[in-house]
């Protein structure tokens, strides 16, 4: 099982996660992506701590510079520990919906 | 605009592993937002966040930084009782207060930068010529300039006995400013300690500001102060209580600059090692 236990960026890390789910991305797309997506807003502050995280576990992985701009990919482990953590969520979103309509 | 700036500076508080790996896209992703107070914030955390990383990651930077520390104090501890002792020692033999003080000041100041074995080290690593040019001649400055300590000490003792012998203040104004002169230099060393400490990522920011910090007010300070001591009719001047205060206020800056020059000779001869894992660490 993969840990993506980061503290105050473990919420961030899972977006960048999701995020680079569809293909590779440099940060500012991230952000955007992230933003529009769920409307949460990252820092670049809070991004990149995240990213370095991510990348020292190798969960992501940094490609090529293109125009001072560096795009990163999930690597295999990243895409198994993105699939776990929203299995996870998923599970426990069933269970607390179950609970709500057992109450309503 | 002020924000932009205000990045800018922000960004040095990264560690230098940090910046050596995402600087350069972290800058294109600034240029891309437009950031508001909210992300100078973030970036702030960001900072604290990665110098709290590295120090975890670099338990051994952190050791040494405290071994320096507290190294240093403890041999300033035995070196202020060694130093009492023999100034005791020196009063039962009869010699004068004054003369006893000044000798007090100038042996204290010999171990004040607590430095003795990175003295040494430093002197073996400038003449071996291990250090890279550009880092060796701030070595060279602040070895010279902590050398000159005792040499201050030296001169406002003669200065005193010279007013003493009946010497008018004019005729001692090359004497003052020469004092000054070397007083300026130890503040040129913190300065560069700080800055070349702040370039390097070699010590924690917070520290090494404290240098850059030290060593530009004890400049300002004496240089300030050189003006006021030639106006003066009287040598020494600590009988005016304003200059009493500004000298107060000046040794309580400067002293963190000195024990930040300490730990820096510390840091700086030890060998720095690079793993593959540090170009990605925050």
């Amino acid at each position: 099982m993969v840990n993506l236990a980061f503290g105050r960026y473990s919420d961030p890390a899972l977006l960048i996660l999701a995020s680079l789910a569809d293909g590779p991305k440099h940060g500012y797309a991230m952000m955007e992506e992230i933003a529009q997506t769920t409307g949460v807003k990252l820092g670049a502050g809070t991004l990149y701590g995240a990213l370095a995280r991510l990348e020292e576990r190798g969960l992501i992985e940094a490609l090529e510079v293109e125009d001072r701009r560096r795009p990163y990919q999930l690597t295999a482990l990243g895409r198994a520990a993105l699939q776990e953590s929203l299995e996870r969520l998923q599970a426990f979103a069933a269970l607390a919906l179950k609970r709500l309509g057992a109450n309503a | 605009m002020l924000i932009h700036w205000l990045i800018h500076w922000l960004i040095h508080l990264y560690p230098r592993t940090w910046r050596d790996r995402y600087e350069e896209e972290f800058r294109a992703v600034l240029e891309q937002c437009q950031p508001s107070v909210w992300d100078v914030l973030d970036i702030l955390q960001g900072a604290l966040d990665a110098q709290g990383r590295y120090l975890m990651m670099h338990k051994r930077a952190v050791v040494q930084t405290g071994l320096g520390l507290f190294g240093g104090l403890f041999v300033m501890l035995l070196a202020a009782v060694a130093i009492s002792l023999v100034q005791f020692a020196m009063s039962k033999m009869g010699m004068r207060l004054e003369d006893i003080a000044y000798l007090g000041l100038a042996l204290r100041s010999i171990v004040l930068p607590a430095a003795l074995l990175p003295l040494v080290i430093m002197l073996h690593r400038i003449f071996r010529r291990e250090n890279p040019a550009h880092s060796r001649w701030p070595m060279i400055v602040g070895l010279i300039s902590a050398l000159t300590l005792p040499l201050v000490y030296l001169m406002f003792w003669m200065l005193d006995r010279l007013t003493e012998a009946g010497m008018h203040h004019s005729d001692l104004n090359w004497l003052v400013l020469l004092y000054s002169l070397l007083t300026a230099l130890v503040g040129v060393w913190m300065l560069l300690c700080g800055i070349e400490a702040l370039a390097n990522g070699l010590l924690p920011k917070p520290l090494a500001f404290v240098g850059v910090l030290g060593g530009s007010s004890w400049l300002v300070v004496r240089l300030a102060i050189v003006p006021y001591q030639l106006s003066l009719t009287q040598w020494p001047v600590s009988s005016d209580s304003r200059v009493t205060l500004v000298w107060a206020i000046l040794s309580l800056l400067a002293t963190p600059g000195v024990w930040l020059w300490a730990v820096w000779a510390a840091l700086r001869l030890l060998p720095r090692r690079r793993s593959p894992a540090s170009a990605v660490q925050a």
